[in-house]
C-alpha cells in the first residue's frame, strides 16, 4: 500500500487509539496534565493495553486483517466519547491553541523540533530500509501474519522478546508497511512529549527546550521515521518515568509505572536499565502508605512480571526455555573476564555513553551530558534531584548487570542505544533546565550554552535531512517502491527476481542480511555466527545434502561480515548443481549472486 | 519519589566567576574530544552515504 493511502488508514487507526488510551486513563482517574501529555500518554497506554490482546491473538493463531479490524472497532466503540470530543477540539482549536503560548525563548527550539519532526516524517512515509528492520524488526511481523500467528523457528530471530512487533501486525494488518512505520512515528512522537512534559512539570518553561534536547540526539534524530524498537522503547520508559514523578497522586501510578517498565522490556529486552524505576517506585509508594501499600505493590508487581515476560512464556510453551539460545551474534559467551577486562569493558561503555558509541546514532550528543555538569554546577534545583540521580544509577546498573551476566555485549559498542531508552527522560529535564537558566546568565555563559546546543543539533540536522531528501521522492509517490529498494537495498533486485518466479515450490536459502523483502518461503542463514542450518555441514558434501533435505530451490547469496565457514567462499562451494543466474553489485568489487539448483 | 511543586528561580543567579571558568574549560573540552570522535563516526556514515548515491547513477 503506497504512503498516500496508508496515511488517512494510520490517521484513523491512531485517533482510535489516542480516544481509547484518553477513555482508559479516564477509567482509572488519572487526572489529566496538559494536552501534550495528556495525548503523548493516551496513546502509549493504549499501545501498551492492546499489546497483551493482539498476542493473545497471534499465540491463539488468530491474528490477520479481519480480527484487527474487530479490536480497532472495539475500541473505537469504547473511546467514542473521547474520539467526539477529540474531533471537536481538532474543529474548533487553532493550531497555536494545540501547541501552546510560545515565549521568545520557545520560539527557536519549536522550529527546530518542527525541522526533525518533518524529516522524520518524510522517513517514515518511504518504503522501510532500515538494516535491522529488514533483519527482524519487519520480518518477524510478516512472518506472524503470513501464518496467522506466532510460529517458533530456529533460523529468524523470532524468540527474541517483541512486544512492538504487535503493534506492527496490526500496522502491517490493516494499512501495509507505511502504516507500521506510522505508529513507531507516533509513538516516538509520545516518547518525546512525555519528556518534555516531565521537564515542564518540574521547571515550567522547559517543555520545548526538552524537546529540542531529546530530537537533536544522534539516538532520537538517527531513528526517528524509521522501523526499530528503540524509540517506542524510549517512549515507555518515558511513560514508566512519568508514573513515577506523579506517583503520589495515587496508587494507580505506581502500577502503571511498573506496567510501562515492563513494557519497555517487553519491546526490547536491552533496555532493561529501565527496570530500575520499578523497585524506586515500589519503596516510595511502601514508605508513603506503609502496610496500605502491600497490594498495589504486588500489582505492580505482577503488572512488570506480566508485561516483561508475555514473549518467555511463549518461548517457554513453544521451546521449553524461557530465553531461546539463538547462536548469538552480539553477545560474546566466553566466560568470566580478566580483571584487566572487565576495566576495559566498563571504560569502553562510559566513552560510549559520554561520546558515541558503534554508529553515529549509538549517542545521546555532547549536550546532554553537559547540561546535566551545568545543572549540578549552577542551578542543583531539588525538584530535579531524583531524576539526577536515577539518571547516574541507571549508567552504573546498566554496566554493572552487563558486566556480571553478558560482559561480550560491552565490546559490541551499543551501550548508549541500549541505555537511551531509561537514560533520555532522566537526565533531559535537568538538562532542559540548565538551558533556560544560562539564557539569564552572563554573556559569555549563553552564548556558549547556545552553541553546545545548536552545533552538534546542526550535524543531526544536516545528517537527518540528507537521509529524508533521498527518502523524499519514494514517500511521497514520485519514486516507486521497487525503484527505491533497488537503489537503497543491495539484495532487493535478487529478492524480487525470486518473488517473480512462477514456480509455486520455489523456497529459497537466504544466505543475507535482509530476508524481508523476500516473498516466498525460505530458510535463514544469518549475516554473522553460526546457524541452525549449518550445524553439523562441515563439506560441500554435507551443505549439498543439507539443501537436498531441505527442498531448497533457490540461494541468495551476500558477502557477510561475519564469519559464515563454507559460505565465505562462493566460487568453491557453488558449482553444480549450483547454477548462477543472477548477479548484483554490492560494496567494491564484490557481489550479491542468486543461484538456482538443479533437481537431481 | 513525590510530585513537588517546581522550583521558582535559579539556585545560583549570579554564578561566581571561577565556576564558570571551569564549567567554560570543561565545555571547551568535551566537546573537542566528542568532535573528534563524531567526525570518526560521520566519515563511516558519508561513506555509506557515497555508496547510496552511487546507486543514483543506476537509474533505469
Amino acid at each position: 500500500m503506497t504512503s498516500i493511502l496508508a496515511l488517512p488508514i494510520s490517521l484513523a487507526l491512531i485517533l482510535v487509539l489516542l480516544s481509547f488510551g484518553d477513555r482508559l486513563a479516564r477509567v482509572v482517574r488519572l487526572s489529566p496534565g496538559g494536552t501534550v501529555e495528556r495525548l503523548s500518554l493516551a496513546l502509549i497506554l493504549s499501545l501498551g493495553a492492546i499489546t497483551p490482546l493482539l498476542f493473545a491473538l497471534a499465540w491463539a493463531h488468530l491474528l490477520n486483517r479481519w480480527t484487527c479490524l474487530a479490536l480497532v472497532a472495539a475500541l473505537a466503540a469504547v473511546g467514542i466519547g473521547s474520539l467526539r470530543q477529540g474531533l471537536d477540539s481538532i474543529r474548533h482549536k487553532s493550531w497555536k491553541e494545540w501547541i501552546g503560548p510560545l515565549t521568545r525563548t520557545d520560539r527557536i527550539p519549536a522550529l527546530g523540533c518542527g525541522a526533525f519532526l518533518v524529516a522524520g516524517l518524510v522517513m517514515a512515509l518511504a518504503p522501510p530500509t532500515g538494516m535491522d528492520t529488514g533483519v527482524y524488526h519487519f520480518t518477524i511481523p510478516k512472518i506472524i501474519l503470513q501464518d496467522g500467528g506466532l510460529v517458533s523457528r530456529d533460523d529468524v530471530w523470532i524468540h527474541k522478546s517483541g512486544g512492538f512487533y504487535m503493534l506492527y501486525c496490526l500496522g502491517m494488518a490493516l494499512g501495509g508497511e507505511i502504516s507500521a512505520k506510522l505508529l513507531a512515528f507516533a509513538a516516538a512522537l509520545a516518547g518525546v512529549g512525555l519528556t518534555a512534559s516531565i521537564s515542564e512539570r518540574l521547571k515550567p518553561g522547559t517543555a520545548w527546550t526538552a524537546a529540542f534536547i531529546v530530537l537533536s540526539t544522534p539516538f532520537v534524530a538517527g531513528y526517528l521515521g524509521y522501523e526499530y524498537l528503540e524509540l517506542p522503547a524510549f517512549a515507555y520508559s518515558a511513560a514508566a518515568t512519568l508514573a513515577v514523578m506523579r506517583a503520589s497522586e495515587g496508587t494507580a501510578w505506581t502500577i502503571l509505572a511498573c506496567a510501562f517498565a515492563g513494557l519497555t522490556l517487553l519491546t526490547k529486552q536491552s533496555a532493561f536499565a529501565t527496570a530500575l524505576l520499578v523497585p524506586v517506585a515500589l519503596l516510595d509508594l511502601l514508605r508513603r502508605r506503609r502496610t496500605a501499600a502491600l497490594v498495589p505493590a504486588a500489582g505492580g508487581s505482577v503488572a512488570f512480571g506480566a508485561f516483561a515476560g508475555l514473549w518467555s512464556a511463549w518461548n517457554y510453551a513453544s521451546t521449553g526455555s524461557l530465553f531461546f539460545k539463538y547462536p548469538d551474534s552480539v553477545v560474546d559467551d566466553r566466560g568470566i573476564l580478566s580483571k584487566e577486562s572487565v576495566w576495559k569493558g566498563a571504560v569502553l561503555a562510559l566513552g560510549d555513553i559520554s561520546t558515541s558509541g558503534g554508529y553515529w546514532v549509538d549517542s545521546y550528543g555532547p549536550f546532554l551530558l553537559a547540561g546535566l555538569v551545568g545543572f549540578l554546577l549552577f542551578v542543583r534545583t531539588p525538584s530535579h534531584r531524583p531524576l539526577v540521580i536515577l539518571f547516574f544509577g541507571c549508567i552504573v546498573f546498566y554496566p554493572g548487570v552487563v558486566l556480571w551476566f553478558s560482559p561480550g555485549l560491552l565490546n559490541a559498542h551499543f551501550t548508549a542505544r541500549y541505555l537511551a531508552p531509561a537514560v533520555l527522560p532522566l537526565g533531559v529535564p535537568a538538562a532542559a533546565s540548565f538551558a533556560l537558566w544560562a539564557q539569564g546568565a552572563g554573556r559569555p555563559l549563553r552564548l556558549a550554552v547556545l552553541a553546545a546546543l545548536w552545533l552538534p543539533a546542526a550535524a543531526s540536522f544536516a545528517l537527518k535531512t540528507g537521509k529524508a531528501a533521498v527518502a523524499a521522492p519514494a514517500a511521497v509517490g514520485l519514486e516507486s517502491r521497487s525503484h527505491y529498494l533497488a537503489r537503497k537495498i543491495e539484495t532487493f533486485e535478487a529478492c524480487d527476481r525470486l518473488n517473480a518466479l512462477p514456480d509455486p515450490d520455489v523456497r529459497v536459502l537466504f544466505a543475507a542480511v535482509r530476508p524481508y523483502y523476500l516473498d516466498r518461503p525460505y530458510i535463514w542463514i544469518p549475516y554473522i555466527g553460526p546457524s541452525a542450518f549449518l550445524k553439523g555441514v562441515a563439506t560441500r558434501e554435507d551443505f549439498l545434502r543439507r539443501v537436498r533435505e531441505e527442498r531448497i530451490t533457490h540461494v541468495l547469496w551476500e558477502p557477510a561480515p561475519g564469519h559464515r565457514s563454507l559460505l565465505d567462499d562462493p566460487d568453491a562451494l557453488f558449482g553444480p548443481p549450483f547454477r548462477e543466474i543472477g548477479r548484483w553489485p554490492w560494496k567494491g568489487s564484490q557481489a550479491v549472486r542468486l543461484y538456482s539448483v538443479d533437481r537431481p | 519519589m513525590t510530585t513537588q511543586a517546581p522550583d521558582q528561580g535559579p539556585t545560583d543567579a549570579r554564578p561566581s566567576t571561577t565556576r564558570v571558568a571551569v564549567y567554560l574549560l570543561f565545555l571547551v573540552a568535551y566537546y573537542a574530544v566528542s568532535a573528534i570522535v563524531y567526525a570518526g563516526k560521520l566519515g563511516e556514515y558519508v561513506r555509506d552515504l557515497d555508496r547510496h548515491f552511487q546507486f543514483f547513477g543506476r537509474l533505469r
